[in-house]
């Protein structure tokens, strides 16, 4: 019992050993308790840079640490250069913490932000650049946060990946694009009998002119949606690069069973809706220096999100660039990482 | 606390106990997440005798092993359960050599104590304060499957497989998985 006692002790004592601050390829594992939430953060790459980039996972209920164990991008490029900030939101991915649902809104996911980037100022100095990157949801977490100037000023760009802007529209936007797809598939001959066939529910959904969707008359999109994929990926318009989820599993923290257990949207989605109004309401206040990138096969938050983006935002036209990964899907950071590495990293660069 | 007292000092007792034997081994959630665990065995039950004119025969138990298990989560946590664990052995021995082989279909009820790795902040409203030791505790429930046999007349063999659900406050986090590889000492013959 002794022996195990202090075989526990030594395990622990190893753990807990403090890395430098900064250094050019750092690991921190850091947790973050805040409002019952215990939410992970991991900061990992180059911390000399001072260029801290806050990534912001999609779902709701996703996870950061994909990004680490799983996609190229990140860690095999730009963690280089930059520090990379992976954290998983609450009742999400890798949290742990108190299920609460009361506190599963966009504001609290707002707040929760917030305070990340308020400890990555005090633990590695207040002179460090801060930058945000949210894909899909996190686009839209990432769109939220910036909606008050004071948060804004803590952040130096905004990179939206495939990123979510506004619930209603993107809808319609899904339909518009997986049509626009299906035209060009059918004109070229490729897989035409299964084209026409989605595109004939496709306009049938279309033709029910809904112009204000809910949780519930959304479901026949992404149902058309999920049919759309699996035909792009047989016509091969999508790439697909990334780590397998074993050695991710086995070399870093990933843990599938506990983001599947995680993955719990509450009332989130339901909540965008409501917000919506918002976004349509105070994005043009927004003039901080933002970079979209989106997946030209992207049916789930098409291109047409960005453009919505873009063109609501009150950033100089200097300052801001929409760019379409013309082989990608709604993850582009699994179809071309190395192309969408580039792409942050040459942005990084001009407003660092 | 005094009624528990007894009840413990009734389930330890020489009467009580046939046999007792120690396990230790690698234990690794996952496989690979390595770890250690130490049991210590009761036997509550056992039937079937030998039989001189048998070659062959079948003995059966049932067994309590309570058992503590460290494993390391990377980048995760550090991890301490200590769980009671009930199985049914089925031994088949060998009465020319006294070697046998045994089977155990186990269930077993627990606690967790997830320690978190690295640094950890508690938000204050006023910044942050610097916690130690913060992590969380779950129940847990499952069973498992071992399999074993005779090395020496001291030591046995043991290959196995646990799986344990983690019932925190308010998550039950499913499929918990972990494999074993060790031995057990016989302290009691």
């Amino acid at each position: 019992m002794r022996y195990l006692s202090f075989l526990f002790i030594l395990f622990t004592c190893f753990s807990c050993s403090k890395d430098e601050l900064f250094g050019d390829q750092v690991r921190h594992d850091l947790w973050l308790l805040h409002s019952g939430a215990d939410i992970p953060i991991v900061v990992e790459g180059n911390t000399n840079s001072e260029v801290f980039v806050i990534l912001l996972h999609g779902g709701p209920g996703g996870s950061a640490q994909d990004f680490n164990a799983g996609s190229k991008p990140f860690t095999d490029v730009l963690e280089k250069d930059y520090a990379m900030v992976y954290y998983d939101q609450r009742n999400s991915g890798l949290a742990r913490g108190v299920w609460d649902e009361d506190k599963l809104t966009i504001e609290q996911h707002v707040e929760d932000l917030n305070e990340v980037i308020e400890l990555i100022l005090a633990r590695y100095g207040l002179d460090v650049k801060i930058m945000l990157a949210g894909h899909s949801w996190g686009g839209y977490l990432g769109t939220a946060y910036l909606l008050s100037k004071s948060r804004a000023d803590k952040v130096k760009t905004f990179i939206n990946i495939d990123g979510l802007t506004h619930r209603n529209l993107r809808n319609r936007h899904s339909l518009a694009k997986i049509a626009e797809i299906g035209e060009a598939q059918i004109a070229d001959g490729t897989n035409v009998e299964k084209w026409t066939n989605l595109l004939e529910e496709v306009q049938t959904e279309r033709d029910k002119n809904i112009t204000q969707y809910d949780r519930e008359s959304e479901n026949p999109v992404f149902r058309l949606n999920r049919l759309a994929v699996p035909i792009m990926d047989e016509d091969k318009l999508v790439q697909y690069n990334f780590s397998s989820e074993t050695a991710s599993v086995f070399r870093d923290n990933y843990d599938p069973f506990l983001i599947i257990t995680n993955d719990r949207k509450g009332t989130l989605l339901e909540q965008m809706y409501d917000f919506d109004r918002t976004i349509d309401e105070t994005l043009s206040e927004v003039t901080l220096p933002i970079l979209s990138l989106y997946g030209k096969y992207d049916t789930n938050t098409s291109v047409q999100q960005g453009i919505y983006l873009h063109s609501k935002i009150g950033t100089d036209a200097s300052d801001q660039e929409l760019v379409i990964l013309n082989n990608s899907g709604h993850s582009s950071m699994n179809n071309e990482p190395i192309l969408l590495a580039e792409e942050m990293k040459s942005w990084i660069e001009k407003y660092r | 606390m005094k009624s528990l007292i007894l009840m413990l000092l009734f389930f330890f007792s020489s009467q009580f106990i046939i046999g007792q034997n120690i396990g230790i081994g690698y234990y690794g959630e996952l496989g690979l997440r390595p770890g250690l665990q130490v049991d210590y065995g009761l036997n509550l039950l056992k039937k079937g005798e030998s039989k001189e004119e048998k070659k062959r025969y079948f003995s059966h138990q049932l067994n309590l092993r309570p058992a503590l298990a460290y494993y390391r989560y990377a980048h995760n946590s550090n991890n301490l359960l200590f769980s009671a664990n009930f199985n049914y052995q089925l031994k088949w021995i060998n009465n020319s050599n006294q070697s046998y082989l045994f089977i155990e279909p186990v269930i077993s009820a627990g606690i967790l104590r997830k320690s978190y790795i690295g640094e950890i902040f508690q938000t204050t409203g006023e910044g942050f304060d610097e916690k130690i030791g913060a992590g969380t505790t779950s129940f847990t429930v499952g069973g498992g499957l071992n399999f074993g046999g005779y090395i020496s007349k001291r030591f046995d063999w043991l290959l196995g497989m646990d799986y344990f659900i983690e019932n925190t406050e308010d998550k039950l986090i499913l499929h918990r998985f972990a494999l074993k590889l060790g031995t057990r000492i016989k302290i009691i013959k």
